[in-house]
């Protein structure tokens, strides 16, 4: 009989126990500058999140978007650009695109049916490029209208192999140039006012980081692939390109078993700065690879950049990439100045 | 006293069985307590459960039976088991003696599985599990398509029609001599799967004319791209040789499933065409020659299995040209014979071994750029795998009992060391039955075909894992035949695994597996069931089952950022809780059953907040029958609800699962 009567108590425990009080307060505005942390997430399970870490203040609110917002920002944060003062977080998995007020983090409209993309960058007010990693063409998506507008199609020359995967942008002139990563060796060299591909190169396999220097250089990161890829394997390179014809200008090879990546400029464009286990830096006048790291402090950093104002650098540790991580920031002379927590696997960062 | 014990045993037994056959009496039954239970923890799901539901899948039905951790990614979806604070592939599954467990995954799928063609499943907990297989830290499931065929003819024929343009068929002809039985099973299940269900992972704007957004809300939204059709064959052949020579028989399971894959809820790729789903064909046959005698059984079999699968996710974006994004497709064969023996010189001494050997042949390859002109990304090999074990089992004396198993495992090139284990119990006089027993082994895992060679991202250096595991426990029984009977069991649990192997990513953009933890998990498994029959007429049965599972990861990656070690490992939930109860009156019966699972973290930090976790939930189900004899044809009438209290739940992130929902399903049975 006592079965009977305690039967609806452990009812009742379980009922309140699964009540699930809302843990999350909306994030205090913005300061007027800052980093965003863009914090991928892990496949599968959209909990990709933002951070904004106040630089002045040295403090960190993480998290943002969703306090902000009340819903989650969704599956693998891949990037954020900054335009006209607001943001616009690439969410790859979702096939989104969140155009946010960077003040306040609430949304403010959205790019649906996006694919699979991976950056956003602006032509102009009315025009942006989306890139894509599982199809061959690049978005053009209209920011003001929030819908897209056209493609273009990244055809492959005839004896050429290559996914046509669309990765990284930088613009010089009225040229966007935009590295082939996954399966791919291309850089190309699209016409913004024509909306044309007009030039590409192979510069190795899978171009996986793509900046410009100060003298309009283009440097570019090949990760060499790995055993079984059907473009082959070989060690990593950094490569310098002419921005005008895409000839290449030097090139280095990393060791074989390195995996560098996240390539950044200082603000002046004239030093690189890339992962490869802790943080490298070299000049872009120097004629070999640098021989030790910037910073070595055993730690593994999965994501990079350099503060245009101050040179100092930011770079995350993804720790066992299935818990919030680290941000540390160093000095440009590579000395800790800080560190402050984000979100889970800190891939990418956005200047505010 | 042997005699006495074992005869209150069967009656306990048979007393909670009633739920399947509907019989609560006295039943004298004089034997030993077999050798092969001595220290062994185990929870026998009985035919009623397995019967439940005729539309239920193995997973749904271990979901409420047993303490064990059932992952669900949904209606029709992935569902895998985990027990004591282990992962899935830490789980081993066999049916009718052949592993179940995808040799490229690990782990076992055990949605696919319809408790339909299963009519006996046992969970083996630990290091039980060593006796039967191995690779099982966490247990061993075993799964039996084992009914009697009766003599001559008989078939049952059952329709479910249900929510969401649910509709199920089952039949089952049998036709029986004394010399020889044949049976042949099908199911043909299908389902649109389109429950409606509030999203709270996002909000749909309401925009001005000048698309700014003026309000936002949750959405309802219709579980999309969700449907399946699922269809099984079972036959089952059996034959006694003459002149006493044995039995043999041969089980073919056949099962062509189609099943559409929901999109996350966080996707927003899903305003327009697309393609997202999972197609399998797989075969699965036994064949087994059977030999006892009374001192010594003997037994060989040879099984093969042989599943392809295909995965695509194709999407028309611009709601024009559907694109590929992924596509990808495996085969898999496997050719396995097995052969084990027992002699028992005395009466109270087993000798027993077992062999088995396995070829996996595996292609799994990615298509999604053979499109572009790029070849296929993936691995076409072979592993060849021993499993073998020795065991000796001796009855001391009429309490007591000891019992000790080796095996080794080889798969490949890999040969880890030989498995331990060692088991002893009790039996204590006392009002009823009160037996104490423990057992202990230090087992292993070996890393899984995509573990070592996926590509990219296999890892062929990975070590196999290994764990310590010892378990202790209690179980009393006490019945007052023909009124009620009572059992209950606790068992505490404690095991160390080192080099738990996790998938990561790496800075080259791919997942790669690494050995990363020890951790370990530890608690306790309680049971009680409880059966009453207050009237004549009324029979009634209650249980319960609870596991307080802490996981724990012990280690470190140094510096104080890291906040995983001493937490509750992901997916692994604290406290999981099962209930039943069922009540029979003449010829209507009514069956109540729930499940709870504790919150479960998402991430090894263990942080609370939505994204980090996923919210506990209690679900739970009802059926209704009424049965209706007519002649030499019995009708039964059953109408099953699932999520009675409409639960706004989730299993996995992301994925959500039905409200309330029900299915008619009528019987008949010739």
């Amino acid at each position: 009989m006592k079965f009977w009567k305690l039967l609806p108590l452990s009812l009742l425990a379980v009922a309140i126990t699964a009540c699930d009080p809302d843990p999350v307060a909306p994030p205090q505005p913005a300061a007027a500058s800052g980093l965003f942390v863009i914090n991928e997430g892990n496949y599968g399970y959209s909990n990709a999140s933002l951070t904004f870490y106040d630089t002045e203040s040295d403090t960190a609110a993480s998290n943002v978007f969703y306090r902000a917002n009340g819903m989650k920002l969704g599956d693998v944060a891949q990037s954020m650009t900054m335009h006209r003062g607001s943001g616009w977080v690439v969410v790859n998995g979702s096939g989104a695109i969140y155009h946010i007020n960077a003040d306040n983090f609430r949304e403010i409209g959205r790019l649906e049916n996006m694919g699979s993309p991976r950056y956003i960058h602006f032509i102009s007010d009315t025009k942006a490029y989306v890139t894509q990693l599982y199809e061959n063409r690049i978005y053009i998506v209209d920011p003001t209208k929030h819908s897209v507008t056209g493609y273009i199609n990244i055809d492959k020359p005839a004896d050429f192999a290559g996914s046509g995967a669309t990765e990284q942008m930088v613009q010089i002139g009225d040229y966007v140039y935009v590295n082939c990563w996954s399966y791919d060796k291309r850089v190309l060299k699209i016409d913004s006012r024509t909306d044309k591909v007009v030039d590409q190169t192979a510069v190795g396999i899978q171009p996986c980081a793509l900046v410009a220097d100060k003298n309009d250089c283009l440097w570019v990161i090949t990760d060499g692939g790995w055993e079984g890829n059907p473009l082959g394997s070989a060690a990593p390179t950094l490569v310098c390109l002419d921005s005008r014809d895409l000839k290449v200008l030097k090139s280095f090879s990393f060791p074989l078993g390195s995996y560098p990546g996240k390539l950044v400029t200082d603000p002046a464009g004239s030093r690189l700065y890339w992962l490869d286990g802790g943080v490298w830096e070299m000049s872009i006048d120097a004629d070999a690879l640098p021989s030790s790291a910037l910073i070595s402090d055993g730690r593994f950093y999965y994501g990079l950049t350099v503060s245009p104002t101050t040179g100092d650098i930011y770079a995350s540790d993804a720790l066992d990439y299935q818990q919030p991580g680290i941000v540390y920031r160093f000095s440009a002379a590579g000395s800790q100045i800080g560190s402050f927590s984000v979100g889970v696997i800190p891939g990418k960062f956005c200047w505010k | 006293m042997i005699a006495r014990l074992t005869s209150l045993s069967a009656a306990v037994c048979l007393a909670f069985c009633a739920s399947a056959v509907d019989q609560l009496q006295e039943v004298e039954v004089w034997g030993r307590r077999p050798l092969r239970d001595i220290g062994t923890a185990t929870t026998a799901i009985d035919s009623g459960r397995l019967r439940d539901n005729p539309a239920q899948s193995v997973a749904d039905v271990l979901a409420f039976s047993s303490s064990a951790y059932i992952k669900s990614y949904g209606r029709a979806s992935q569902s895998t088991i985990s027990f004591r604070g282990t992962s899935a592939a830490h789980t081993q599954v066999a049916w009718n003696g052949l592993s179940l467990n995808d040799p490229m995954f690990g782990s076992t799928d055990l949605s696919m599985i319809p408790a339909f063609f299963v009519d006996c499943a046992t969970l083996y907990h630990g290091a039980t599990g060593v006796n039967h297989a191995g690779g099982g830290l966490g247990g061993v499931v075993s799964l039996s398509t084992c009914a009697p065929i009766p003599q001559g003819f008989s078939a049952t024929y059952t329709q479910g029609i249900g929510s969401f343009s649910t509709f199920d068929e089952y039949i089952r002809v049998g036709w029986g001599s004394p010399r020889l039985q044949t049976a042949l099973r099908a199911s043909v299940a299908s389902s649109r799967n389109d429950f409606m269900y509030t999203n709270r992972d996002k909000k749909l704007n309401i925009y001005d004319d000048d698309r700014n957004i003026v309000d936002q809300y949750y959405p309802r939204e219709r579980n999309r791209n969700g449907a399946f059709r699922d269809i099984n064959l079972l036959h089952e052949l059996k034959y006694s040789l003459l002149r006493n020579l044995g039995r043999l028989s041969l089980t073919t399971w056949l099962t062509d499933s189609d099943r559409e894959l929901p999109m996350l809820s966080t996707s927003y790729n899903d305003s327009y065409r697309y393609e997202n789903y999972r197609r399998q064909r797989s075969l699965r046959s036994v064949a087994e020659w059977k030999l006892v005698r009374d001192s010594w059984r003997l037994s060989a079999a040879t099984s093969l299995a042989a599943v392809g699968a295909t995965y695509k996710y194709a999407i028309a974006t611009d709601g024009v040209e559907l694109r590929t994004m992924a596509h990808s497709r495996s085969r898999l064969t496997s050719w396995n014979v097995h052969s084990d023996g027992e002699w028992r010189p005395y009466d109270n001494l087993s000798l027993a071994s077992s062999i088995a050997f396995y070829t996996h042949r595996v292609d799994n390859q990615d298509l999604t750029r053979t499109l572009v002109g790029l070849p296929p990304v993936g691995y076409n090999l072979a592993r060849s795998e021993l499993s073998a074990s020795a065991s000796a089992r001796w009855q001391v004396s009429q309490a007591v009992g000891l019992a000790a198993v080796v095996r080794q495992e080889i798969a490949g090139e890999i040969i880890p060391y030989p498995v331990p284990a060692v088991f002893a119990d009790i039996t204590i006089p006392a009002p009823g039955r009160l037996m104490l027993r423990a057992s202990g082994t230090r087992n292993c895992r070996i890393p899984s075909i995509n573990d070592l060679y996926y590509l990219p991202g296999g890892n062929p250096d990975l070590r196999p894992e290994t764990g310590w595991s010892y378990d202790a426990g209690a179980q009393w029984s006490y019945a007052r035949p023909g009124s009620w009977a009572l059992t209950a069991s606790a068992t505490w649990f404690d095991s160390y695994i080192s080099d738990w192997i996790i998938w990561l990513p790496s800075p080259r953009g791919f997942y790669t597996p690494r050995n990363m933890r020890l951790v370990h998990a530890y608690g306790v498994e309680a049971r009680a069931d409880f059966a009453l029959k207050p009237l004549r007429e009324l029979k009634t049965d209650i249980g319960f089952s609870y596991s307080w599972t802490p996981s724990i990861n012990n280690s470190s990656l140094g510096g104080s950022a890291d906040r995983s070690a001493g937490r509750q490992l992901p997916y692994i939930p604290r406290h999981t809780a099962t209930g039943s109860a069922s009540a029979s009156l003449h010829s209507w019966r009514l069956a109540l059953k729930g499940c709870f699972y504790s919150r479960r973290f998402t991430m090894t930090s263990n942080d609370p907040d939505p994204l980090g976790s996923v919210p506990p939930y209690f679900v739970a189900n009802a059926s209704l029958q009424k049965s209706f004899d007519l002649h030499t044809l019995q009708f039964v009438a059953k109408l099953a609800v699932n999520n009675i209290f409409d639960s706004d739940y989730i299993s996995v992130m992301s994925h959500p699962m039905p409200g309330a929902n029900a299915e008619l399903f009528l019987t008949l049975n010739f």
